[in-house]
């Protein structure tokens, strides 16, 4: 790894993007009082490595790269790097077209408040000329002022384990681990339930694309109690019915499914009193128990009760409610503040359950239950969004959907994996960037209900593609990490875990040995905020240190 | 490492082409249209001062890698003459000339000077550039000789003998990624669409608003009419184009957003669950000053003022009329025209709507919006299920550890010699 010789050199590129000319980088070429060479569409790539020959010669140990705006993003960086046998971080890119583009707002502004006199503007076509490569200059020589404090950055192969953790064997994390085990990774499904056996398991498997399961290794009543280590290297704690053990896998994928409602931790918010107000699923049960007296019996199914549902739950509502009008003649209302149809398939499953007799009532604002005046059952007032008035209706029973009365249990899971949740608590914060599958820690990823899409079809058709992005990070077998991670200072740090709490990827950790907070460079996305947050000023990106951001300022 | 074929260069197309290079195959894009891309090259981006995750950026992004592969070769104005099946599949085509090879392509506007005719354009969508030839006023298709552009190209990038030259592909699997069409508005002609100059459909609406700061001068007050095409069993058309909320209510956001003073109307049968966090979406909204209305106006005129009218039934039988300013109609999608020829051609399933059903036919497979409608993240993760199945439908078994495998990418996928 080179970068130790001290001098450095610019490569001035021309190309339509970059905006300059050969003649006008000629001009900034000899104004530049740093040694430079000029080279054509390099971002084509075509004439990258008799440019590394032509660099090589020149024996510079860093490099800055000015030219069109792709110079200045990563891939083409590193291939310039590698042709002219520099490490990755010795070689920097800088963005003519902006200075260009700089020039052109700010040139004439600046030509006449040099020269103080109005007759500036007359002459802005030759002064906007020269302005531009003054612009140029004056950015290259700060780029090259930032590129000369910067240190060498080292880089570390990190090896990358081959096996997935999928935690959750419902419909995603089984069809997730299928896939991953087709693709050739080992795969650990955890599930907490005890009763999904291998049984379950092979009639699950059996519906899948990918292929019979050969290589998942079913743990079920058990629970992941903890998880250490980053991206390629993570060490889960599994509380198994055997007792405590401990998985190695390079990656994890989160499929918990829906919090169970059922359990007490619905809060006292609840809507269920036991009696007459049941979750969805005990509707049909406790339906058929109810005595044969009256000549019409009537249902409640009761959607958006307090969040706006999905496919999902419309579908499954909708059969239920088909089912009971149907089959067991009862008139069921369906309540809901809007009819989710948004899949090929749902709109007729609507249409027939209308045709049916399922009464749908569409209502606005919150929807209120009590005990009825007359009788036994259950009263239900609620705002038509037609006829906008408050109406009350009986029914014997209400099946609420249990859909957004989630328990804490999705937020503890989320705690144990240092996932962030978004604005309704489900997993895999609201960015359309780590959509379908990824979450802000890499190397972990979410797939199923628990990020909220939870229709079926989809659900599937998005734990393949999560299960590819886990087998594309790990199929390679090594990551290259540069160690361009933030450093901290161990006699300032005053081990106050502002940066463990601040770090959006849960990059840092506490480094027993020194005494201090630490960075761990795999899961770093050298976003700065740590070092912006530290009270104690006690972190620098070596990148960004703070030397170089005043060269840059000044 | 396989070979695999790829029918339309949209998103979908694209996203999968991605996937299955990156896992090591060989991929070939036949893109009907003088450019790759699709659709989703028209939709703006939807952020306020905060995201709206409609996925055009995404997309763009997801665009240029995979133009940028070496091992993807797309071919634009490219157009499926014969397919056969042999185990294999083998398709002959025909392309039209001049055709830009996306994946050379230098973006150094050499082209662009050396036309006589003028008839190539530069589009770019965020880091995405590409030029794209218009073949109606193209000297090769008017009958002359011309090769300006060609000789012109530093690169090579560009193919100019004749007007046309056929290509012959063979492929172990073949992927249909048509896409779809939107539908078209003025079939309600009750609706005034093509009639006043104030109505547009919710794709206009979007193109505008990425050129400008509103829907125009005087456009005070906005109307989104929902389920246009959608959801209408009498125009066989029972079934919800899944996307439509989605854009009318972040173009809506994002005109409340830009305008604060104007007054914005939604009218809608049932508002659909799009976002993750819907439900808050919604509260933003409401709170917002936007106007939610469950009603589906039935006739649209102009009044003598110049104002649009907007005719309500009520539940009791009357009519409401209210004004606004301008139209938006949230066209739904429907399939491409061409759908019906080309399942002849492959042999493919359609439902009774005409969208191909997404079941794998052997190793001829369907995905993104000519399957059904979806938004472009759910085109682009399903495009990758779809590409898992694609490798996993050959005999031989994909990728596996101890196995060979390809050489690990160096390049970061970008071809040698040419430009990431």
């Amino acid at each position: 790894m080179s970068g130790l010789k001290a001098d450095m050199g610019v490569v001035l590129c021309t190309c339509a993007e970059s905006r300059f000319s050969r003649v006008e980088l000629e001009r900034m070429k000899s104004r530049l009082g740093a040694p430079a060479l000029i080279e054509e569409t390099l971002c084509a790539g075509s004439r990258l490595q008799a440019a590394g020959a032509r660099l090589r010669k020149q024996g510079w140990g860093k490099l800055l790269l000015a030219g069109c705006p792709l110079q200045r993003q990563a891939e083409p960086l590193a291939a310039l790097a590698r042709a002219c046998g520099l490490a990755p971080s010795a070689v920097q890119g800088l963005d003519l077209s902006f200075a260009a583009r700089a020039s052109e707002r700010y040139g004439a502004a600046r030509a006449s408040e040099r020269s103080g006199a109005p007759r500036a503007s007359e002459r802005s076509g030759a002064g906007s000329a020269k302005g531009k490569t003054a612009e140029a200059v004056r950015a290259i020589q700060k780029g090259l002022e930032a590129l000369r404090l910067q240190p060498p950055i080292q880089t570390r192969r990190v090896a990358l384990h081959p096996a997935v953790l999928v935690v959750g064997a419902g419909p995603a994390g089984v069809r997730a681990a299928s896939t991953l085990s087709a693709l050739g990774h080992p795969a650990f499904l955890v599930e907490r339930n005890e009763a999904k056996g291998p049984e379950a398991l092979r009639r699950l498997l059996s519906g899948g694309t990918a292929g019979p399961g050969k290589g998942i290794t079913l743990l079920a009543g058990s629970q992941v109690r903890r998880l250490q280590g980053q991206v390629g290297g993570f060490t889960a704690l599994v509380q198994t019915p055997q007792g405590e053990k401990r998985l190695e896998c390079g990656a994890v994928l989160l499929a918990t499914g829906l919090a169970d409602v059922s359990s007490p931790a619905a809060g006292a918010d609840s809507p269920f009193n036991g009696a007459n107000v049941l979750p969805l699923e005990e509707l049909a049960r406790a339906a058929s128990r109810l005595p044969r007296r009256h000549a019409v019996r009537s249902l409640a199914v009761v959607l958006d009760y307090r969040l706006d549902e999905t496919k999902a739950s419309t579908e499954g509502a909708l059969r239920l409610a088909l089912a009971l009008q149907r089959e067991q003649g009862f008139q069921v209302h369906l309540f809901c503040r809007d009819v989710r149809v948004a899949a090929m398939e749902l709109e007729k499953l609507y249409d027939r359950a209308r045709d049916a007799g399922v009464d749908i009532i569409k209502y606005e604002g919150r929807l209120r239950m009590r005990a009825a005046a007359q009788g036994k059952g259950v009263e239900l007032a609620y705002t038509d969004s037609i006829l906008r008035t408050v109406v009350s209706l009986d029914c014997e029973l209400a099946g609420v959907s249990p859909y957004g009365l989630a328990s804490a249990a999705e937020a503890e899971t989320a705690a144990v994996f240092g996932v962030t949740l978004d604005s309704l608590g489900q997993m895999q914060a609201n960015n359309i960037h780590l959509f379908p599958g990824e979450t802000n820690r890499p190397g972990i990823f979410v797939a199923g209900a628990c990020r909220g899409q939870d229709y079926l079809p989809q659900l599937l058709l998005e734990a393949e593609a999560t299960a590819l992005a886990a087998h594309e990070l790990l199929a390679p077998g090594v990551l290259e990490v540069e160690l361009a991670h933030p450093v901290v200072d161990a006699d300032k740090c005053a081990l106050c875990l502002t940066c463990v709490r601040s770090c959006p990827h849960q990059a840092m950790y506490v480094d027993r040995a020194k005494g201090a907070a630490a960075a761990s460079p795999e899961a770093c996305r050298r976003c700065g905020i740590c070092a912006g947050e530290c009270p104690a000023k006690a972190i620098e990106l070596p990148a960004w240190s703070d030397s170089i951001l005043l060269s840059q300022v000044r | 490492m396989s070979k695999y074929l790829i029918v339309g260069g949209g998103i979908s197309g694209c996203a999968a082409a991605g996937e299955l290079a990156r896992l090591g195959h060989e991929v070939t894009i036949l893109e009907q249209a003088a450019r790759f891309g699709g659709k989703v090259l028209d939709y703006c981006c939807k952020a306020t001062d905060s995201c709206s995750r409609c996925g055009v950026c995404v997309a763009a992004s997801q665009l240029r890698e995979t133009a940028a592969h070496k091992r993807v070769h797309i071919s634009t104005g490219s157009t499926i003459r014969d397919v056969r099946w042999n185990g294999a599949v083998s398709v002959r085509a025909s392309r039209r000339n001049p055709c830009i090879d996306p994946g050379r392509c230098i973006a150094c506007d050499a082209c662009l000077k050396a036309c006589p005719a003028k008839c190539i354009r530069k589009q770019q969508k965020a880091e995405l550039v590409q030029y794209v030839v218009d073949y109606a006023d193209c000297r090769l298709h008017r009958g002359k000789e011309c090769a300006a552009c060609a000789e012109a190209c530093p690169v090579q990038a560009i193919t100019a003998g004749g007007n046309e030259s056929a290509l012959d592909f063979s492929a172990d699997a073949m992927l249909v990624a048509t896409g779809h069409q939107p539908y078209d508005a003025a079939r309600k002609i009750r609706l005034g669409y093509g009639r006043f100059p104030g109505v547009m459909t919710g794709t206009e609406a979007e193109e505008l608003l990425s050129r400008q700061e509103s829907l125009g001068e005087s456009a005070d007050s906005v109307a989104f009419i929902q389920c246009v095409g959608s959801r209408d069993p009498k125009e066989g058309r029972n079934y919800c184009s899944a996307v439509c909320c989605a854009y009318a209510l972040r173009l809506a956001r994002m005109l409340k957003y830009r305008q604060p003073q104007a007054e914005i109307s939604v009218y809608y049968i049932d508002l659909q669950n799009f976002d993750k966090t819907f439900t808050r979406l919604r509260e933003e909204l409401t709170a917002s000053g936007i106007r939610f209305v469950r009603a589906i106006p039935f006739r649209v005129e102009r009044s003598s003022a110049g104002k649009l009218e907007l005719y309500i039934e009520n539940p009791d039988g009357g009519q409401t009329v209210v004004e606004h300013d301008r139209v938006v109609l949230s066209v739904g999608m429907e399939p491409d025209p061409q759908a019906a020829e080309l399942a002849e051609k492959l042999g493919l399933e359609r439902n009774e709507f005409g969208f191909f059903t997404g079941a794998a036919q052997g190793r001829l497979f369907a995905t993104g919006t000519c399957v059904q409608p979806q938004s472009i993240p759910d085109c682009m993760a399903s495009a990758r299920a779809t590409a898992v199945a694609m490798v996993a439908c050959l005999p031989r078994a994909p990728v596996r550890r101890g196995a060979k495998k390809p050489p690990p990418d160096k390049t970061g996928g970008v071809r040698p010699g040419r430009r990431a």
